[in-house]
């Protein structure tokens, strides 16, 4: 798979298979490759620390948890077509009835969770509902349109809607990771705590040990119901390890020095040294991206609320140097968050332009303060954000708005946007799949750091929620995010596309969009 | 001398419980609110945060948080992680071996250096080879120990890929991988005490050497190196021990910047893990640990210094 | 003695040296701005250039000037270890006084600096660092705790030794008051060890600072203190070492510096103490 570049989307691509399942393909069946071997442990090193085995309650994505676990649907991506494709999981088929306000999923009856229980309808609602309850889950913002779930049998599950819902089937995927179906009996029995210690799923892999903020070692579950190209049960690997590694240049040392298989979302520092390294490639996962350099405004209070001042930032902002300082050639320049070619609502022809434009920035703060504004810049205290931070810093005060960059824990950061404490903040952004952005846009949504809170942003996100058609959708997102852009709440740097780089070995290297498919990984 | 002993016993408790106090204390000043830790910081609502404070008891007066802790503390329940919900015993049960190994090997190396350096520095006093010495050892203490770190991966795993850049090998997946991989953090860390044994250790043997049981050990013809070895040397040992003793505090300290330059799983990088991220139970516990071990090596220190020195004694 | 005098003389080139190296990185203390050749937060340059006659120490990743930033670490480095040292060794000296004179106050602040002694230096310093604003007063006031338990040790141990001598205690006897007793007769016999302690902290502080700074808890970027510098030139160490590697030595020259000062302080202003402990 190396040597991959970028591909373009078409207009409509990106979004596929809502209204049923499609062909069923073998997943695992990649004609170009040889017949996997069995065996072996991989090792994958990520720059986040898991947080916990309990899939439900986690605020990130990691491909260990991710494969302890299996889900209704399967997200996966196309590699060759880069294409999300949502496909058969634990849901062998759904139907929409009732004008798609009804999604019936048949489910599949071999399955066991690896503490012995089976996993059937009445555990599949008891799971929906414990998604829909937890006020802790960024699944229930993008679930308030489910009314109600009933089991209609035993391997039966009907979700009642009070609108049709565009992301249900994704949030219910392995692409948005959060999913997971848990063993029932095992909370039940063991409570919330113990199964954020150990976790209990029935996906390919469980746990073996978990050494907090150093590692999570897990261990090939014998009995797992998938099947690989050689027709015994997935996955190859006999286990897996995902490190934390928090300077993820150290890990790219250990990659080349063989200590580890995996580096999971490389610098782009190291790119080039992994392309030059003959055991080693570079493996990109479109069509996920990060955004670097994602910043919000405080338009309640402080400096910000001049929407000039905004404007000027924004325009201040050289994001071709960002790319290629900060970025090496492999980000490139983006200024507009949350969305990308190929996502529903694409259209920056019709947004405003907001190209590095050092003349006009200082042209609009001319009419804030002729004599230049002071304002603070609040970044996490992590890599890449400082150094982000400090080339905002730099740029901004180039035109006069005199910036104090301040670096903060994570931790304190969220606590600082939750009390409206900070004047400019910045953040790493991403693009979900399907591109459904509620939970970061809407009012009081859970990721909506900025408070960013727009009636008619409100309204057009609802619809798009509730929205089945992919052009409808385009139409309304593309003016949602007008209006975004137009109030300059928003802005971006540099968008890099998801990528892995690896040792040679490892092959069968497969995207759920964020995080790997690891019951499909081999070593050769 | 039991007197000073149960008046040393006496010290030492006061101590632990100001220790316990400012423990206590600093993690009410730490910023960061465990109740909002607890509830799960990112989609907590208010009445999830305040459940979240009764449930950990911060809504009663300080004095009393205190007591409870404490006395949760004295029965051997430190309480669960706030983020990972284990144990915080179990998180310090995983990392204790990992940190225990890279002390002893510092104060290992710590002696291999500093001892044989001190030596000959005092043997060849005041010579060019005296101030390589110094230099030498100096060398471990005024350069920060995460630089040393650094330089040393860069030299002795980049260039020359003879050692593992971090990271831990259990013993029993290789203990040959597993000692590799404690050079560098030995080394580095270890610096620092080796410097302060070869000073001690030169200032005592010269004082020593010019000492008249010497002279006379020299005249009665006995050769020079069973002089230097067999008297000075011995008698020039015994403030280093109590060197050790005193410096493992500080060996303690430098444990926190080397297991995260070396992405080694110890206790030093949980605590600091744990001070960034609002883990209050883990905090509280680890600063407390540590604490009262440095405590109390300090007691064993002064009082085998009383024992071996009777001529000391403390006021 | 003949040691006294011999010693002084082996350690002349190294003091000169020592010397010369304060005067240098004081003056660029002091001078800053006047000094460097470029504003050390400028991001005006092609990043990681090697050091060139342009640009002596080279160009870090971001496109500055490292020389620039290196002569503000200076600056910084300096207010650093010179208000830490100076506030540990007031407050320090002045808890080890009332310690040796006030009997009744003796055990308390004595379990007390020892009770802040046991802490591990950089868990303190961080806690400390975390819990208030980060910036230099913030670090200045953890390294101030850290060390204030040193100089207290320091003085009490010799203020209890002095306050039994003689004409001390005929002056009690006279009924001179307390605080005239302690600074007209103990403090002047204090000051040679605490000003010895004082240089060798100067070191220490400025080692300290740097060590939060890399733990992402010190100052803040972009300000260029060397253990910032040191911090984000890390990842550049293979391929651009000036930019973490110029910094780190700086903090070994002038830690050095202050050491060879202090141990020749320590020798001149007590030559009795010739085998002396920290």
């Amino acid at each position: 798979m190396s040597g991959i570049t970028r591909r373009q989307f078409g207009a409509a691509a990106g979004i596929v298979g809502i209204g049923g399942p499609s062909g069923l393909t073998p997943v695992a069946a990649l004609a170009a490759d040889p017949p996997p071997k069995r065996g072996g442990v991989w090792r994958i090193a990520r720059n986040r620390t898991v947080p916990g085995m309990d899939v439900q309650r986690v605020s990130e994505h990691f491909t260990s948890l991710t494969s302890m676990y299996d889900y209704l649907v399967e997200g996966v991506v196309d590699p060759k077509t880069y294409e999300l494709k949502l496909l058969p999981g634990l849901a062998t088929s759904w139907q929409f009835e009732n004008d798609d306000k009804r999604v019936i999923f048949n489910l599949r009856r071999d399955v066991e969770f690896q503490d012995g229980s089976k996993f059937n309808a009445a555990v599949a609602k008891w799971n929906l509902d414990r998604m829909r309850g937890n006020p802790r889950s960024f699944l229930a913002s993008n679930l308030t349109d489910v009314s109600n779930v009933k089991v209609l049998n035993d391997y039966t599950v009907a979700i009642e809607l009070q609108a049709p819902s565009s992301p249900l089937l994704y949030v219910l995927s392995s692409a948005y990771s959060w999913g997971g179906m848990v063993s029932q009996a095992f909370q039940e029995k063991f409570g919330d705590d113990e199964l954020n210690r150990k976790g209990c799923g029935s996906g390919a892999f469980r746990l073996k040990t978990w050494l907090v903020d150093d590692r999570v070692v897990l261990e090939r579950n014998p009995n797992y119901w998938k099947r690989g190209v050689d027709n015994k049960p997935l996955p190859y690997l006999d286990g897996m390890e995902d490190i934390y590694r928090p300077k993820i240049d150290q890990a790219t040392i250990e990659l080349r020095t063989g200590a580890v298989d995996s580096v999971h979302f490389p610098v782009p520092r190291d790119v080039a040294t992994m392309r030059r390294d003959p055991n080693l490639e570079y493996v990109e996962l479109p069509p996920g991206e990060y955004q670097d350099g994602t910043c919000g405004f405080n338009q309640r209070k402080g400096p910000f609320t001049n929407i000039n001042l905004r404007k000027a930032c924004c325009y201040a902002i050289d994001r071709e140097r960002l790319a290629k300082i900060a970025g090496f050639g492999i980000a490139r320049p983006h200024a507009f968050a949350y969305v990308r070619e190929g996502m529903p609502g694409w259209s920056p022809k019709d947004w405003p332009d907001y190209s590095y434009n050092a003349a006009k920035a200082k042209e609009l703060l001319a009419t804030v303060n002729p004599r230049g504004v002071n304002v603070s810049l609040s970044v996490i205290a992590r890599e890449p954000d400082v150094t982000y931070g400090e080339l905002f810093k730099a740029m901004w005060d180039a035109v006069g708005v005199r910036t104090e960059l301040r670096a903060i824990e994570r931790l304190e950061w969220l606590s600082a946007m939750k009390k409206d404490n900070y004047e400019a903040c910045m953040w790493q952004g991403s693009v979900f799949p399907g591109g459904f952005v509620r939970d970061r846009l809407f009012t009081g949504a859970p990721s909506n750091w900025t408070n960013i809170s727009l009636p008619a942003l409100d309204k057009a996100l609802i619809e798009d929620s509730q929205t089945l058609s992919t052009a409808k959708r385009h139409e309304i997102m593309k003016n949602a995010f007008k209006m975004l852009y137009e109030e300059a709440l928003i802005t971006n740097g540099t968008a890099t596309t998801y990528a892995v780089g690896s040792n040679k070995k490892v092959r069968g290297v497969r995207s759920y969009w964020r995080v790997l498919v690891a019951n499909e990984i081999w070593m050769a | 001398m039991t007197g000073f002993l149960v008046r040393r016993l006496l010290q030492t408790l006061v101590t632990l419980f100001m220790v316990t106090v400012i423990t206590f204390v600093l993690c009410q000043v730490l910023p960061g609110d465990p109740a909002l830790a607890r509830a799960g910081s990112e989609g907590a609502s208010k009445e999830l945060i305040e459940a979240a404070r009764k449930d950990l008891g911060l809504d009663q007066p300080l004095p009393v948080q205190y007591a409870k802790w404490m006395g949760a503390m004295l029965t051997g329940d430190f309480g669960l992680s706030t983020r990972s919900r284990v144990p915080v015993t179990e998180l310090f049960a995983q990392r204790l071996p990992v940190t225990l190994e890279v002390l002893v090997f510092a104060v290992i190396y710590a002696l291999a250096l500093g001892i044989p350096l001190g030596v000959i520095s005092a043997l060849y006093a005041n010579t060019w080879i005296d101030t390589t010495g110094t230099v030498i050892a100096v060398t471990g203490v005024a350069m920060p120990q995460y630089f040393q770190g650094m330089l040393l991966i860069l030299v002795l795993s980049v260039w020359l890929g003879w050692l593992p850049a971090s990271g831990y090998v259990p013993p029993s997946q290789g203990l040959w991988a597993n000692l590799l991989g404690m050079v560098m953090p030995a080394i580095t860390l270890g610096s620092v005490v080796a410097a302060e044994v070869m000073r001690q250790l030169r200032s005592s043997m010269l004082e020593v050497l010019g000492e008249e049981y010497v002279q006379t050990a020299r005249a009665k013809g006995v050769s020079e190196s069973g002089v230097i070895l067999r008297h000075a040397l011995r008698n020039a040992l015994i403030p280093v021990v109590t060197i050790i003793g005193m410096r493992i505090g500080r060996l303690i300290g430098g444990i926190v910047v080397i297991e995260v330059v070396f992405s080694m799983p110890g206790i030093g990088q949980l605590l600091m893990n744990s001070v960034l991220n609002n883990d209050f139970p883990v905090v509280q516990a680890g600063v407390l640990m540590v604490a009262v071990v440095v405590t109390l090596i300090n007691l064993v220190t002064d009082v085998s210094y009383m024992f071996i020195d009777p001529r000391i004694r403390h006021a | 003695m003949t040691a006294g005098a011999k010693s002084r003389r082996r350690i002349r080139p190294s003091l000169w040296l020592s010397v010369a190296v304060l005067a240098v990185l004081a003056s660029f203390a002091v001078l800053n701005t006047a000094v460097a050749p470029y504003d050390a937060l400028d991001i005006a340059f092609t990043p990681l250039e090697a050091p060139s006659l342009k640009h002596p120490f080279g160009i870090d990743h971001l496109g500055r000037d490292v020389f620039s930033r290196f002569v503000g670490g200076t600056r910084i480095s300096f207010i650093i270890g010179l208000a830490s040292s100076f506030f540990a060794a007031a407050i320090g000296s002045a808890i080890g006084l009332l310690a040796a004179y006030f009997v009744p106050l003796r055990a308390f602040l004595m379990r007390l600096m020892d009770a802040i002694w046991a802490f591990p230096t950089i868990l303190l310093a961080m806690a400390l660092a975390v819990s208030l604003q980060p910036g230099i007063v913030t670090v200045i006031i953890a390294v101030v705790v850290v060390y204030v338990p040193l100089f207290a040790r320091l003085v009490y141990a010799q203020a209890i030794a002095l306050l039994e001598r003689d004409y001390i205690l005929a002056a009690r006897a006279f009924g001179c008051r307390p605080l005239r007793l302690l600074l007209t007769h103990v403090l002047p016999n204090l000051a040679a060890p605490v000003i010895v302690q004082a240089t060798l902290t100067l070191g220490s502080s400025i080692v300290l600072e740097s060590s939060l700074s890399f733990l992402g808890i010190g100052i803040q970027p972009p300000t260029p203190s060397w253990g910032v510098m040191i911090q984000s030139g890390y990842k550049w160490l293979e391929t651009a070492a000036w930019i973490s590697v110029l910094p780190g030595l700086g903090i070994y020259v002038t830690v050095i510096s202050f050491s060879v000062l202090g141990d020749y302080l320590r020798i001149r202003l007590d030559p009795r103490q010739l085998s002396g402990k920290a």
